[in-house]
């Protein structure tokens, strides 16, 4: 006979297991051996894993139809079992269908396992005829293969284990405040190769934490250029990137490390629109504004278009660039804005509504 | 073709047992153990005699023979020499002098003492007899082993 089914505990792990959502090939005999779990009794136990749906394959003894139900009791060899389709979920065509097999037709059933008066029986999902003599054979060779498979253990490890249990404690939590799930809380906790496998576009806190300290340091300074070395070496900038490390690592922060962070910082940085790389050679940044390098870049592109340009041919010659195709489109409009107010382009509008900008030559 | 005609008798056994998976040998080597049971045989169709409703099959390896009882099966027809499957009950069967019944002088006596009763029948040309036997074998084995203590 099976095994008792397991507490109630495991429950929360059951989807972590791939055997979970798979349908497995029986005998009729496995399915008549399998009990069912005491808190949830649609699911089976087939060897220790739960079990919703069943795969079995034999020949039809006895066929049934009335008004309600149409049902088929196929037999395997090993065990016979009744196996129900209700009317009420088919319509005409598959009514139809679904009547037409015959006695000793070999069929393949897909179906749910469910106990009825003492019986236990299946409920069709899908159900198909099998015209090939010999897969009866080949289906016999498949259960036992599968069943080897499915006596196999799986182990899922406690980390996993801890995992689920704190998703579903914040999940009771924030439905309790009606908040969204804090993923970051989290994903905090990971450690930094699963943070890696997660995705590289992720903001991690600590990244933004000296993303803040360093553009408070440029503005505060008022740096409209500098090289990425010298940010890296300032104390204080340098000071908070090795707190962060030494908080996340628990150990001292190396200088590759620092470097890393502060990279990565920068890149951000430059993805957002707020700097750009003015020299690779010497690694110098500078800040985008709106008056003295984008202004200038917008001026330069439609200086050598003697024709209107529209804003979002605007923004489209503008991502070709380099420095430029991160710009964001607020200081975009500044810059195009100042420009006009400096008389360098002309605007107006066309007969859809659209804005039109034009170099204005300049007399000498 | 599979025969329909029994439908309605068939459908009315909801106390009849599976058809067990048994070899023509495995039946005319224990004979007796069999009575009662319902069983699934395949063989090869070697003598039909339609008025009196007998059949005889062949285990094509051994050659060993069964005795079948189509009465139930209505208007059922084989052609000889093709592979038919039956599932049915097997019952005593006293007649062993069974030349007069089929128009064969080389099938003289039928000493098993058995004949199958059967219930449904269909043409399994096609399927491979060497496949099928082995899978058998295979698949008692792991019966053997998983349901021993069920």
């Amino acid at each position: 006979m099976a095994e008792k089914p397991n507490t109630n505990n495991n429950i929360l792990y059951w989807g972590l297991n791939p055997k979970f959502w798979a349908t497995p090939s029986v005998f009729i005999k496995d399915i008549y051996l399998m009990e069912s779990y005491n808190s949830i009794t649609e699911y089976y136990n087939y060897y220790n894993n739960p079990v919703l749906k069943v795969k079995i394959l034999g020949v039809i003894t006895a066929k049934d139809i009335n008004s309600k139900i149409i049902s088929y009791t196929v037999d395997d060899g090993s065990e016979r079992i009744e196996c129900i389709m209700f009317k009420k979920d088919l319509n005409e065509n598959e009514i139809s269908d679904k009547s037409q097999f015959q006695l000793f037709d070999t069929i393949s059933i897909k179906g749910k396992i469910y106990d009825f008066k003492k019986q236990r029986k299946l409920n069709i999902i899908s159900i198909k005829k099998e015209y090939d003599r010999n897969v009866e054979a080949f289906f016999w060779l498949e259960v036992i293969k599968q069943r080897k498979e499915y006596q196999k253990e799986y182990n899922i490890t406690e980390e996993s284990k801890k995992d689920v249990k704190e998703f579903y404690s914040n999940k009771r939590l924030n439905a309790k405040q009606k908040s969204f799930y804090n993923y970051n809380e989290i994903f905090k906790k990971l450690d930094n190769s699963k943070r890696q496998k997660i995705g590289n576009n992720s903001i991690i806190k600590d990244e933004n934490i000296l993303k803040c300290n360093v553009m408070k340091y440029l503005s505060d300074n008022k740096l409209y250029s500098f090289q990425f070395s010298k940010i890296m070496k300032e104390n204080e900038l340098r000071n908070k990137a090795i707190e962060l490390l030494e908080e996340k690592e628990n150990n001292s922060a190396s200088e590759n490390q620092i470097s890393l962070l502060f990279q990565k910082v920068f890149y951000q940085l430059v993805k957002e629109g707020v700097i750009f790389q003015l020299d690779s050679y010497h690694d110098t940044y500078a800040l985008i504004h709106y008056k003295y390098n984008l202004g200038e870049a917008i001026f330069g592109i439609l200086k050598n278009k003697n024709e209107c340009v529209s804003y979002q041919d605007i923004l489209k010659l503008l991502s070709n660039t380099t420095a430029f195709k991160y710009a964001p489109e607020k200081v975009v409009k500044k810059a195009l804005n100042y420009l006009v107010t400096n008389q360098k382009l002309s605007k107006n509008t066309n007969k859809d509504g659209e804005t039109l900008y034009k170099f204005i030559k300049q007399s000498d | 073709m599979n025969t329909n005609s029994s439908y309605n008798y068939y459908n009315d056994s909801i106390n009849r047992k599976f058809g067990k998976i048994i070899h023509i040998n495995e039946l005319e080597k224990e004979p007796k153990k069999y009575i009662g049971e319902t069983v699934r045989v395949l063989g090869k169709l070697i003598n039909i005699n339609l008025r009196e409703n007998l059949v005889l099959l062949e285990h094509p390896l051994s050659h060993s023979k069964l005795l079948v009882d189509t009465k139930h099966l209505g208007n059922w027809s084989g052609r000889l020499k093709s592979f038919q499957q039956f599932i049915g009950e097997i019952k005593e069967y006293h007649n062993t002098d069974i030349s007069n019944k089929f128009h064969n002088t080389i099938i003289k006596t039928y000493n098993n003492g058995i004949i199958l009763k059967a219930n449904i029948v269909r043409c399994v040309d096609g399927l491979d007899f060497h496949v099928y036997e082995k899978v058998v074998d295979i698949r008692r084995q792991f019966e053997q082993q998983y349901y021993v203590n069920s």
